[in-house]
């Protein structure tokens, strides 16, 4: 058997002495397209960033690509869900252009120079989402979802092995032309991803497998959830609850909104 | 006139010092708004007065002390402000007022002649000795030098240090790098123009360059000329009325950051 990408095993993750992840196993295989759901302050984002080498676990191993996280940031896209500040604020003088080049950074790179080479590397990637007209604006003039599309250019640029990608519909601009889902499932044919959304709406974006977290994480290897799954998400209900009712007609075959190729 | 005031020597002086510490300012200046940390810049200038202390009761030259001093207080402000950042205002208030009170309290215990404080503190950018000329010529290399090295990675540690930790960036090195620079530049153009007068310089160009332009780099360039004119002007403004410099060069700068307010010139050269 090939090697996972991310191999996770009896993994736990306490914060401040509570335990926001325990009991962690987890294999992304090459190629898959998982999707990764839960309720806010389930445990999403921590668990990306575990996986990024920001976090470290308290206990139990996490690797990546067969070595220990942070090693292999140069295969690498992450679009993280916002930015600290930097996005609220005005004062930033940098470019499209600029902010899709910082995908290139890379330990040891010295100078204020990208070659010309990199620079149609970060145009390419500003039209695989649509936003090489804007190349030349600033970055905080733009609106939520261009700034998010920008920041998946950034993530593309690097033509990384593994993309990671945490609420990217989170900033969708609501009249855009542009849809998200459509290129979420354009991008990474062939490119392991693991997209992070608290809305179910992501298992249309072409995902091949789905984890669910809350303090644990159960995976299934095709996108359709199980009973087990919903239980987690939505906890328990007693029969006389109205959200019993609605559960019980869960889960929905996801599988069934799957883009027809991947059928 | 103006032969006048170019024929004397020590306006030559003060005029080259005003151009060194436009240029220092204008590139630091920038790194430190884009980064926030102007504040940081601001505890940094007040610990000294720990140094300018520590200096004279160890009996010790007191530039290099102070300037030891200052980045050392700068690196722990780094440190402790690195991984929590919603406590820095806190550690750097705490670290400002704990410098300056540790100077004060080791000159109360140092016998002998007690020299004014303030004075080694608030220079004045008209009678700059040539010695710390030398020394403005010096930290403007390194500041040019480090920032040219550097360039990409201070941008994206201020756009986004998460992502540029992620990508292998060495976030952690630059962090104290551009502390520690700040703290000298603080350091050692307070002797020159003057604590508050540093701190303007600092602050109003670059915070007035990085919303008119598209890039960092232009932002630094724009914020050098800036300084330059206030600092052009403002001395003009001292001979002619016989003002004291440091306040006259400030008073342009204010007068020029709130002119740029009125809605009128509020999107002026915007993006340009």
């Amino acid at each position: 058997m090939t090697q996972p990408v991310v191999d996770i095993r009896d993994l736990t993750f306490s914060y401040n002495g509570q335990a926001a992840l325990s009991g962690v196993d987890l294999a992304v295989a090459p190629g898959e397209r998982l999707a990764v759901l839960g309720p806010n302050g389930g445990g999403k984002t921590t668990l990306l960033k575990l996986i990024l080498g920001i976090l470290r676990p308290s206990s139990g191993s996490i690797a990546v690509f067969g070595e220990e996280p942070g090693r292999n940031s140069r295969c690498i896209g992450y679009v993280p869900q916002r930015l600290e500040g930097a996005a609220a604020r005005k004062d930033l003088p940098i470019r499209v252009l600029e902010v899709t080049l910082m995908g290139m950074l890379a330990p040891g790179r010295h100078g204020f120079r990208y070659s010309r080479q990199e620079i149609r590397k970060a145009e390419e990637a500003l039209a695989r989402v649509e936003m090489h007209a804007f190349k030349d604006r600033r970055f905080c003039d733009l609106s939520g979802g261009q700034q998010q599309r920008t920041l998946i250019a950034r993530a593309l640029v690097s033509d990384p092995e593994l993309l990671i990608l945490d609420e990217p519909t989170a900033n969708i601009d609501p009249q855009g032309k542009f849809c998200l889902y459509e290129v979420l499932s354009r991008i990474g044919q062939g490119v392991t991803s693991l997209v992070v959304s608290h809305d179910m709406s992501i298992l249309a974006a072409g995902v091949t497998a789905v984890a669910c977290v809350n303090g644990r994480v159960l995976h299934a290897p095709e996108p359709r959830l199980t009973k087990e799954m919903v239980d987690l998400l939505y906890g328990v209900h007693s029969h006389s609850c109205p959200m019993d009712a609605f559960l019980r007609r869960m889960p929905p075959d996801l599988a069934a909104i799957a883009p027809p190729e991947r059928r | 006139m103006i032969a006048d005031i170019i024929s004397l020597p020590f306006m030559q002086h003060a005029f080259l010092a005003a151009l060194l510490a436009a240029l220092c300012c204008g590139v630091m200046g920038t790194l430190v708004v884009a980064n926030r940390m102007v504040f940081l810049a601001g505890g940094a200038a007040h610990a000294a007065y720990g140094g300018v202390g520590l200096a004279y009761f160890l009996i010790l030259p007191v530039l290099p002390v102070t300037v030891a001093f200052t980045v050392a207080a700068a690196l722990c402000m780094a440190a402790l402000t690195r991984r929590r950042v919603e406590d820095t205002d806190t550690v750097i208030g705490v670290l400002w007022a704990a410098g300056m009170a540790f100077g004060i309290i080791l000159l109360d215990v140092t016998p002998g002649y007690k020299p004014d404080l303030m004075s080694y503190l608030f220079g004045s950018i008209i009678t700059v000795p040539v010695a710390d000329l030398y020394a403005l010529a010096a930290l403007a290399v390194v500041l040019s030098a480090v920032t040219l090295r550097h360039y990409n990675g201070f941008v994206a540690m201020a756009f986004d240090r998460e992502f540029a930790a992620v990508r292998g960036a060495p976030v952690g090195m630059l962090h104290y790098l551009l502390t520690a620079l700040a703290a000298v530049t603080v350091v050692l153009l307070i002797r020159v123009a003057g604590l508050i007068l540093v701190i303007a310089l600092l602050s109003v160009a670059p915070s007035l360059a990085l919303r008119r332009t598209a890039s960092m780099g232009r932002a630094m360039l724009l914020a050098t000329a800036l300084n330059v004119f206030f600092c052009l002007a403002g001395l003009a403004l001292a001979y002619g009325c016989d003002l004291t410099s440091g306040a006259a060069i400030i008073a342009v700068a204010a007068a020029t950051y709130f002119l740029s307010l009125l809605p009128g010139l509020r999107g002026l050269g915007h993006g340009a």
